[in-house]
């Protein structure tokens, strides 16, 4: 297990790099520079002497190697765009809507999915089987951003029940919230049908109706459980995952979350925080890996107690 | 009253094509305390016939019947409640494959548990100490770690009795065993089935035996029912059947029981030619990784340990032992199909143990091979003669048109008819499929042919039709084949000397006829020992073995007493005990 994780460990540390370099020399490669925007013009001298200070002006491995060491040290850098901050308070306070909203849109979707999931294997080839492959296949197909607009068409515009926009009142986090939530809703239906007819065709659950079981009890605690444990592994990542949904999502219902600065850093080639943006979704992708991988291997007794056989 | 009651059942399936009949019109009654078997092949009904009765038939089943009552209820009436709480405590069911029929993320005492629980009301607790008590009914003797461990932690035969365990756990009126036994090794059916009668005796419980077993029915029941296309053929005391059988389908069932008694004429010995295939000192090794807290250790496990092993030309030789005794994996290692890790493969006086792939395959035109699943070892996506000719094509042997010509022959061969080449293999029964797979294993006219339990996979009737085959193509070509096989009765009468392997070494060797009088070695005995009576009236008790007491009963001799060169050596050796009857045993001085 200790050799497994530092395996793991190793390679995670391995895809941070390449990654870190990846990003590094494609952002540089990108033509254009931080001062080069039409909206706050600099002359050239001014430019000059803002780029020898944030040693824009060294070689471009000279620049890699200083900011990863500085990364290293905890030291994430200044974003050109507000420099009086630094990256980590900037995004310790974007962070927080696109938790909030991402969080609860990819609990919420995916308790939803589960539950449509088992409606759909439970009553196979009925309509509420149909309507379930129907939605799985739309929510996997329509880009969340058509979602949205369809969303604020439907409910703000024509209804006029919940605002259209914003980030404060709790009721404005209801359509980015139902937003977040299509991916992990057809991703869950879809997977809990399938885990389920799978498991449902298997001889054990003959089994465990002659022994007299109740159907509940033979579908709640056996069949969930059994198809549990290839769900469970999809859910950190999708989780993650919501951090480059919330993009589309977030410029949609104007919500000042981590969206609009993987936008605007692009814009405005704010490597400090472009960089710490793609890094930190990678960090937290690859963990989110090392866990579900760890967290299947706990559910299964194969695996968990495959060095007893 | 009877305890169950079974008039004019009817079970259809609708399937794409239509209703497909399962059942059609079936009567059987069973009293309280009686056994009953019902036999049939598969696709006979007699396992859809118990799901109607426990009513644990899939939606797409309908059922109808003038009557059909568990314990008084009647089962196509009751509520899902009422049948829930007769399921397991009126009628207990055991099922052909342990391995399955167990939650496999739950342990075994809490599913022993759970369906004490569920019945009964008693307290998780109590529910525990109690299934505690009823594996240690059931003969398993480390009772309390079996409850904390997970069903694959436990071996075939283990997770057997835990089922049956779990099946008494209610004290059920009746336990319906489907296949019980089917699974498992024959020294380990043996095992089973006398606990299933012993527990039936004391508990006073009905017993229905499904099987396609007419060895299984002999050994446990007083009434039969033989089934043939969802029909009762007939119904009867067991005695009465086997002394008896007034149905032409039962006769034939019992006739391809009994092949094995009858003996083969032994040919005089032969002049001495290069064996058809000799294996020398043959031996596998594989590394076994065993994940430790911080390092992966890993051990050997020897799965063929120094096997020698003769195939005479014209001469079938029979390789018996139980899964995982190296039997396969011998035969796997004679074809060239699994690199052994020493040893020397000898075919027809050349060795070919290091031979690259180019340069073995000319040989591979002598060495052919047929294996158990035939479904699997033919591809789904081409026609019979496709198949019959590929290994012609393989070697370039003649026009397109005298491939396809000389498949469609070989279809005749083995009795399938010449339009039946451009079929797909799904299209056929398992019999059927079996033939194929031999036909295209002969078409290259090897010398050396290896089958792998060709015949376990198929139900009886069909086995011996398939024995049949193999026996005539053997005289007709002069084959020699190697025949693996768990099954002792086909062994009896297809093969001429029988090789026993116990946990990868050859424990004994003998003509067929001097085995079968004249086992030496303990392992043998309790193979023998364990083979299903063919008459109901021979019905006895047995006591079987454990590995310990095998190590025992190893016999012993000292050097005089044996002819030719043995020596005196501390660990197990084959040593002759009459002229071509070899037996592993301990010399001493």
């Amino acid at each position: 297990m200790i050799v497994y994780l530092i395996k793991r460990l190793l390679s995670i540390a391995l895809t941070f790099f390449i990654v870190s370099l990846v990003v590094f020399l494609m952002m540089h490669a990108v033509p254009g520079g931080p001062f080069d925007g039409n909206d706050m013009p600099v002359s050239a001298e001014v430019r000059a002497k803002l780029m020898a200070r944030l040693g824009l002006d060294q070689p471009l491995w000279v620049q890699y190697v200083s900011y990863m060491s500085g990364v290293l040290q905890g030291n994430w850098g200044v974003p050109y765009q507000s420099p009086g901050e630094t990256v980590i308070s900037l995004l310790r306070q974007a962070w927080i809507p696109s938790l909030i909203l991402g969080g609860s849109g990819v609990i919420i979707g995916a308790i939803l999915g589960i539950l449509i999931g088992m409606a759909a294997a439970l009553k196979r080839n009925s309509w509420i089987d149909y309507l379930a492959s129907a939605l799985s296949v739309l929510g996997l197909t329509i880009p969340v951003f058509v979602i949205s607009m369809m969303l604020i068409l439907i409910f703000a515009v024509w209804l006029g029940w919940l605002p259209a926009s914003g980030w404060g009142k709790p009721e404005r986090w209801i359509l980015p919230i139902a937003a977040y939530a299509a991916i992990p809703l057809a991703t869950y239906a879809r997977y809990t049908r399938s885990a389920m007819l799978d498991t449902l065709n298997r001889p054990f659950v003959t089994a465990l109706r002659a022994k007299g079981l109740s159907e509940r009890r033979i579908i709640f605690q056996h069949v969930l459980r059994n198809s549990a444990i290839p769900m469970v592994t999809v859910f950190l990542p999708m989780f993650i995952g919501t951090a480059t949904g919330s993009i589309f999502v977030e410029a949609m219902f104007r919500i000042p979350g981590l969206g609009s600065y993987f936008v605007s850093s692009i814009e405005n080639r704010d490597y400090p925080l472009e960089m710490a943006l793609v890094l930190m979704v990678t960090i937290g992708i690859c963990f989110a890996y090392l866990i579900s991988d760890i967290a299947y291997a706990w559910l299964n007794p194969r695996i968990r107690l495959g060095d007893d056989t | 009253m009877s305890l169950v009651e079974i008039k004019g059942l009817k079970v259809s399936f609708r399937q794409h094509g239509g209703e497909v009949e399962a059942v059609r019109g079936v009567d059987i009654s069973l009293r309280d305390g009686e056994s009953l078997g019902i036999v049939g092949e598969s696709g006979s009904g007699k396992s859809v016939t118990c799901l109607a009765l426990m009513r644990l038939l899939a939606n797409t089943a309908s059922i109808t019947a003038d009557k059909l009552e568990l314990s008084g209820i009647d089962v196509l009436k009751a509520n899902n409640r009422k049948m829930a709480s007769i399921r397991g405590s009126s009628a207990a069911m055991i099922f052909q494959d342990p391995a399955t029929a167990f939650d496999p993320v739950f342990t075994i005492g809490h599913q022993m548990a759970e369906t004490i629980q569920t019945h009964r009301g008693l307290s998780k607790k109590v529910a525990m100490a109690e299934a505690e008590q009823l594996l240690l009914k059931v003969e398993i003797k480390n009772a309390k770690d079996v409850l904390g461990y997970y069903p694959h932690q436990l071996s075939g035969g283990m997770l057997q009795r835990a089922m049956i365990a779990m099946a008494l756990s209610c004290r059920p009126k009746v336990l319906i065993a489907d296949e019980p036994t089917t699974a498992l090794d024959v020294t380990i059916q043996a095992q089973i089935l006398q606990l299933i009668k012993g527990l039936q005796a004391e508990m006073g419980m009905a017993l229905i035996m499904i099987t396609h077993d007419l060895g299984v029915i002999a050994e446990t029941v007083d009434r039969v029912v033989v089934m043939y296309g969802g029909r009762v053929m007939e119904e009867g005391l067991v005695e009465d059947i086997f002394d008896n059988p007034k149905h032409s389908y039962t006769q034939s069932l019992l006739a391809s029981l009994r092949a094995g008694e009858t003996r083969r004429i032994e040919p005089v010995a032969s002049e001495p030619v290069a064996p058809a295939l000799e294996l020398k000192n043959l031996a596998k090794v594989y590394k076994l990784k065993r994940r430790g807290r911080i390092f992966s250790t890993y051990t050997d496990f020897s799965a063929v340990r120094g096997v020698h092993l003769v195939l005479p030309r014209n001469k079938i030789v029979g390789l018996v032992g139980e899964s995982g005794s190296g039997k396969s994996t011998t035969g796997m290692m004679a074809m060239r199909l699994l690199e052994p890790t020493t040893g020397r493969i000898v075919v027809d006086g050349t060795d070919v143990s290091d031979l690259g792939i180019e340069a073995l395959k000319p040989y591979r035109k002598s060495m052919q091979v047929i294996f158990q699943d035939s479904y699997s070892a033919l591809d789904p996506m081409m026609t019979l003669s496709q198949i019959i000719a590929e290994p012609l094509d393989i070697h370039q042997m003649g026009t397109s048109r005298e491939r396809t010509e000389k498949a469609l022959g070989w279809l005749e061969r083995v009795g399938l008819d010449r339009n039946f080449g451009t079929r797909y293999p799904h299209e056929l029964s398992g019999g059927q499929r079996q033939r194929v797979a031999i036909a295209r294993a002969l078409i290259l006219e090897p010398k050396v042919l290896v089958a792998d339990e060709p015949t376990s996979a198929l139900d009886v009737t069909v086995k011996a039709q398939i024995i049949g085959l193999l026996k005539d193509l053997q005289t007709q070509m002069g084959l020699s084949m190697l025949f693996i096989s768990h099954d002792l009765s086909v062994v009896r009468s297809l093969t001429d000397t029988v090789v026993v392997m116990y946990k990868g070494r050859v424990v004994e060797q003998a003509p067929t006829g001097a085995i079968f009088a004249n086992p030496r070695h303990p392992y043998t005995r309790a193979l023998l020992d364990a083979i299903p009576v063919t008459n109901p009236r021979h019905r006895r008790h047995r006591t079987f073995l454990q590995q310990a007491d095998i190590d025992k009963a190893t016999p012993h001799y000292v050097v005089a007493e044996l002819p030719g060169h043995a020596q005196a050596r501390p660990e197990p050796q084959l040593v002759a005990v009459a002229p071509g009857h070899l037996v592993e045993a301990v010399v001493t001085r």
